[in-house]
């Protein structure tokens, strides 16, 4: 083989033969000398890593200890008694266990899947509108809500939800229909709250699947155009095949946080109201509800660590469903 | 051509959009809307689409009583954004190049290395401690840098975006000529990546705009304050006022000083303002076809 | 090969490379310039003059002071920080320098970031000296894990001498934790007393005669007529302690339990057992199913009615000249009417509670390096007039003109702590405001002294034996925390509080108080039937 060829195959650009992988094995600092410049660029990161994340990680023990002060942190952390896994029995004796799990899930599920549907669906359609300056409005427009906190976007609800406001008021009156109490009444509020996580997030998602499209070769498309398919053939087969890697990323990392919920949305906008608990409380909620009785960092330790524990197992899990589909995306 | 939807499908999306863009735009208008509006009738008649007595009273009573206060805040945000995005621009787009390279033995230890920090955490208290104490962070502007200039999430996108966007051929053909990694990313990979590169700056930008957390925790100097973080303090502010009054009865008629509703929207309009242009300005970024020219080229 | 756009790419990367590391060295250096934790540096930050350090006192009623302190101090806010506060600070740090060669670096927490700040503060450590510790901000809890620095009964008496004798020794007592001194208390209206707030110009117009109401039952004929007399008013303000004010019952902060206050046993009994419990309740709930209470109360507890003008009775926590108060913070809110006035009645008999002195206490950090020079500060903070005033009201001529001796009248747009007088040491010391009364400091000298303490004075449930259970408790109770407030049916309600309660380990803390309660019943000599 020519030289040109066997350093690509070293490069691991092309596939080589058996007897030339061989040679690729030879370990470490083979490994080093050949992609020293590429690792190097692994070490900002990885100092910050290492400074903002894995220090920070002595605080694992916090879930397992009752804290008391001593006079350093460390000694804080040393000192203090250990409970075993007494912190989170409060979480998982819990007379609502199942509720919140179920809540949380449930949410969580329907929103990646939503989501994910939404987000490729509107940034196909912004992207195939014809008017360039149109689509660029909408976008920017739709992207708006993400700037409100949820804090304002509960006053908002409350002016569609209350007993006089808009729906009530605008729509179910003239109507003749009897008005809902919203905030009384738990059934409707999946919906509403479903609804919100979407209104505020869909801006987001829609961006990065813009970007993806933007990246796409429109080579393969003139020739698509050519063989004759129609524009509609060209985004099933071509673009939405072309962003499958994208999707099964953003779906993995999501699953990560499957046990955990935007506190901002499941606390502001039901407006905290005791009675909408059945549909509204989540995990998230719950902790900061027992929190109040006590300010016992701990516990929402405890409840974090577990959370972060089943969200990995889950990704583990989906990262291998995801590799059988396309290994090119898996995350690790 | 044959790479354009036809015209009546044209129509119907553009009608699918125009609903959507409507139901994200009626809550900014209420917004807008009782930002203008009068606060007596605001308490007696509630939100309306149309302000029920017009009123510029929020607005001046923002500028009037918190004029320096509010143009010091934009200050700090705009130099939190600018510089926190470049900077995180900087640290995610150098991180995921070589976790797209497919050729590198160790890339599953790096990625790991990053998920496992995405997942768990110490939690809130020891990063506090090495904020503060390891690294002096305490009010100081850089202490709402600093700590967000690394994010998982985007590294994945960009290395995803490299993966399927960049052509081998690309990178085979720089090497065959000789070209350093640090080159080729630098004058190829990064060119080609300009919508990533886009996209993660305008989540960035946002995210520092948006961002309470890094003050609230590590701030506590007024002048050093950004626009989000002075919201959040009038919001939980009469929240919390609210709450304890029950218990320290003194605090009750601090309430009759806290901004009123009016107000509080008006606060949400100016924190919202600048930052809601960044898309239409990083847009021409998104145009197709950028990578043909550069292979071509 | 390589295009215009990659050339100027790359150069746009080599200064965010350039930026990345100016920026950490930045970092780096700022942080250690600032000294951000030092809570006592050796140098004092505001010396006033030149020489002054020569002639500054060396020692105080034989304590030494010859070497200068900073103090890191830490105090609320419930809103923004009065303007010119930098400069009323210089002017502070100039008397404590002349008086106990003291300066202090007073920052300034939100009560909305309060928790949160806080807790990371104390966990990791932070040094410094002073902070706001009321009870209604986990003082307790705190002083049990150790936050704070212990007052002894020696320090008590060396640092502190005259603030000792500004409370009496049961009330010293009811701010211990685990038998320890660990906080100042704030000297105020310290004894508790509920009544009526009403809107006095709308009783006259109806010829209401409000102090005639001694119970709830008495009002409700009242609200009646306000509903119909006047529907843009809001009968009745929302409430969530209605059985507060020890009518019948003593509040113990132990699970459900209660001490009856019409006899003298000390039998602890539970609340919802007692047929008077039960009968407010049903009370409270039928007004707001008679529309005495706002229908939207649940939800719409943000919209302040009392500063607004738009309630027309609240029952709430008063003290001599709290109407006033009320009154002069209302108008200053555009929405308040212009000839509402509101007048109080107190209805209950001033008691005594444990966290009477613990409304605006100071505590000293257990990570403080100089708590002597510390507990000093505090002791010329509550007993010394000058500088009283002049945190709460600033510098004379500047931010307010003397009327007389005793009264001040506060110049528009300057510093003023108006509103918060109450969080700031020994209220006792302020001068007089426009609107108040002339004796109103014999006002709140009567109202305490005639206070009686209550029956389970110096009782503490210890939570830490049954935390877990508490927890659990909290947040599965928290979703009928409507009825409290007299907005769900409790008949209806009640009965599945209690599954709930059973359910999340009601009985274990039910037993640990009877424990703990018996306990304290013992040391005090006597037993739960008198």
């Amino acid at each position: 083989m020519s030289k040109a060829t066997g350093e690509m195959v070293a490069n691991g650009l092309i596939q080589g033969t058996k007897a030339e992988s061989k040679q690729r094995k030879k370990g470490f600092f083979f490994e080093m000398r050949r992609h020293g410049a590429l690792y190097s660029m692994f070490i900002p990161g990885a100092i910050f890593l290492l400074i903002f994340a894995y220090l920070p990680m002595v605080g694992l023990v916090i879930p397992f200890k009752y804290i008391t002060y001593s006079n350093s942190f460390w000694s804080t952390l040393f000192d203090s008694e250990w409970v075993g896994f007494y912190n989170f029995e409060f979480f998982w004796d819990s007379p609502d266990l199942y509720r919140i799990m179920r809540n949380t899930i449930g949410y969580n599920v329907i929103n990646i899947v939503l989501g994910l549907v939404i987000a490729v669906s509107v940034a196909i359609a912004l992207n195939e509108i014809r008017n360039r300056k149109s689509a660029k409005t909408y976008q920017t427009i739709m992207f708006m809500p993400y700037f409100l906190s949820w804090v304002i976007v509960g006053y908002l609800a409350y002016a569609f939800l209350s007993p006089n406001g808009f729906i009530n008021m605008g729509i179910l009156k003239p109507f003749g229909i009897e008005e809902i109490s919203f905030y009384t009444d738990p059934k409707y509020w999946p919906f509403i709250l479903i609804f919100f996580a979407h209104w505020k997030g869909t801006g987001y998602g829609v961006i990065i699947y813009l970007a993806a499209i933007a990246g796409q070769d429109q080579s393969l498309y003139e020739a698509a155009a050519i063989d004759g398919a129609s524009r509609g053939q060209q985004i099933r087969k071509i673009m939405i095949p072309l962003l499958k890697p994208m999707m099964i990323i953003l779906t993995i990392l999501a699953v990560g946080g499957i046990f955990s919920s935007d506190f901002g949305l499941f606390y502001n906008v039901p407006l905290n109201q005791g009675v909408l608990k059945e549909t509204t409380d989540v995990i998230n909620t719950y902790v900061y509800n027992a929190l109040m009785s006590s300010g016992d960092i701990s516990l929402s330790a405890a409840v974090g660590l577990f959370q972060s524990v089943l969200g990995f197992f889950m990704v583990v899990g989906v990262n291998w469903i995801a590799g059988k589909i396309d290994p090119e995306s898996k995350l690790f | 051509m044959g790479t354009s939807i036809s015209r009546t499908t044209n129509v119907i999306v553009n009608v699918f959009l125009i609903v959507l863009v409507l139901l994200c735009l009626l809550p900014i208008v209420l917004v807008l809307s009782v930002s203008f509006t009068d606060e007596t009738s605001l308490l007696n008649q509630g939100y309306s689409f149309f302000p029920g007595k017009f009123s510029i009273e929020p607005y001046r009573f923002l500028m009037e009583t918190n004029l320096s206060g509010i143009l010091n805040a934009y200050k700090i945000t705009i130099f939190n954004t600018v510089v926190g995005t470049l900077l995180t621009l900087l640290m995610v787009a150098l991180y995921a190049y070589p976790l797209s390279r497919r050729d590198l033995k160790y890339n599953n230890f790096f990625t790991f290395f990053l998920y496992f920090t995405m997942l768990f955490g110490g939690g809130m208290v020891p990063w506090y401690l090495v904020c503060t104490q390891v690294l002096g962070l305490k009010d100081s502007i850089w202490a709402m840098i600093l700590p967000s200039i690394f994010n998982g999430f985007f590294v994945f996108v960009m290395r995803t975006f490299y993966k399927s966007t960049i052509p081998i051929e690309v990178l085979e053909s720089a090497k065959i000529d000789g070209a350093g990694e640090y080159r080729i990313f630098f004058q190829l990979v990064l060119p080609l990546s300009l919508p990533a590169i886009a996209t993660i700056a305008i989540f960035t930008a946002v995210g520092f705009w948006n961002d309470y957390w890094l003050p609230l925790m590590l701030i506590n100097d007024p002048k050093l304050s950004n626009l989000q973080y002075m919201i959040y303090r009038i919001m939980t502010n009469i929240q919390a006022i609210r709450e304890y009054s029950q218990d320290a009865s003194g605090i009750a008629t601090s309430l009759a000083n806290a901004p009123s509703e009016g107000i509080r929207m008006a606060m949400a309009m100016i924190t919202m303002g600048p930052i809601v242009l960044i898309y239409p300005f990083l847009q021409k970024y998104f145009v197709k076809g950028l990578t043909i020219g550069a292979i071509k080229g | 090969m390589v295009n215009k756009k990659a050339r100027s790419t790359r150069s746009l990367f080599f200064m965010l490379a350039l930026v990345l590391i100016t920026s950490m060295l930045a970092a780096c250096s700022g942080g250690n310039d600032k000294p951000n934790n030092s809570a006592s540096s050796a140098t004092p930050s505001n010396t006033s003059g030149n020489g002054k350090e020569d002639t500054a006192k060396q020692e105080v009623d034989g304590i030494d002071i010859s070497k200068p302190v900073t103090l890191k101090w830490y105090m609320m806010t419930f809103g923004e920080i009065p303007a010119d506060q930098d400069r009323i600070l210089t002017a502070i740090n100039k008397y404590t320098q002349e008086k106990l060669n003291t300066t202090i670096d007073m920052e300034y927490i939100d009560v909305g970031s309060w928790d949160t700040k806080v807790n990371a503060m104390l966990t990791t450590r932070e040094e410094f000296d002073m902070i706001f510790a009321p009870s209604w901000r986990w003082f307790r809890s705190n002083a049990q894990k150790g936050a704070y620095y212990e007052i002894t009964p020696d320090a008590l008496d060396k640092y502190l001498p005259q603030t000792k004798a500004l409370f009496t020794d049961a009330i010293w007592d009811s701010t211990k934790v685990k038998g320890k001194y660990y906080a100042v208390p704030g000297n105020k209206d310290i004894a508790e007393a509920w009544g009526w707030v009403w809107r006095k110009d709308i009783a006259d117009k109806y010829g209401i005669d409000m102090t005639k109401v001694k119970t709830f039952q008495d009002i409700e004929p009242i609200l009646a007529k306000i509903k119909e007399v006047e529907p843009d008013l809001v009968p009745i303000d929302e409430n969530q302690e209605p059985l507060r004010g020890r009518t019948y019952f003593e509040t113990l902060n132990a699970g459900n339990w209660t001490l009856r206050t019409d006899n003298d046993s000390m039998e602890l009994v539970k609340l919802y057992d007692q047929p008077e419990a039960l009968e407010m309740r049903k009370l409270w709930y039928g007004f707001y199913k008679k529309g005495f209470i706002r229908k939207d109360a649940a939800t719409k507890r943000d919209v302040d009615l009392i500063n607004t003008g738009k309630v027309f009775a609240s029952w709430m926590q008063l003290k001599p000249g709290k109407d006033a108060e009320l009154n002069a913070a209302a108008k200053g809110n555009p929405a308040f009417p212009k000839d509402a006035v509101y007048a109080q009645n107190i209805v209950t008999e001033p008691y005594i509670t444990n966290d009477a002195a613990l409304g605006s206490s100071t505590a000293i950090s257990s990570t403080s390096k100089n708590p002597e020079r510390a507990m000093m500060f505090l002791e010329l903070y509550m007993n010394d007039k000058y500088l009283n005033n002049l945190i709460n009201f600033g510098e004379e001529g500047v931010d307010y003109t003397k009327v007389s001796d005793n009264r001040i009248e506060p110049i528009e747009g300057k510093y003023s702590l108006k509103g918060m007088n109450w969080a700031y040491g020994n209220q006792f010391l302020n001068y007089l405001q426009p609107g108040e009364a002339d004796d109103k400091w014999e006002q709140f000298k009567a109202f305490n002294s005639s206070a009686i303490p209550v029956k389970s004075l110096g009782f503490f449930f210890d939570e830490e034996p049954v935390r877990k259970e508490l927890n659990a408790l909290t947040a599965a109770t928290s979703e009928f925390a409507a009825m409290y407030w007299g907005l769900l049916d409790p008949d209806v309600y009640l009965p599945k509080l209690e599954k709930k309660e059973k359910a999340a380990g009601m009985d274990k803390v039910n037993e640990e108080v009877q424990r703990q309660w018996a306990e304290f019943l013992a040391s005090k000599g006597q037993t739960a039937n008198q």
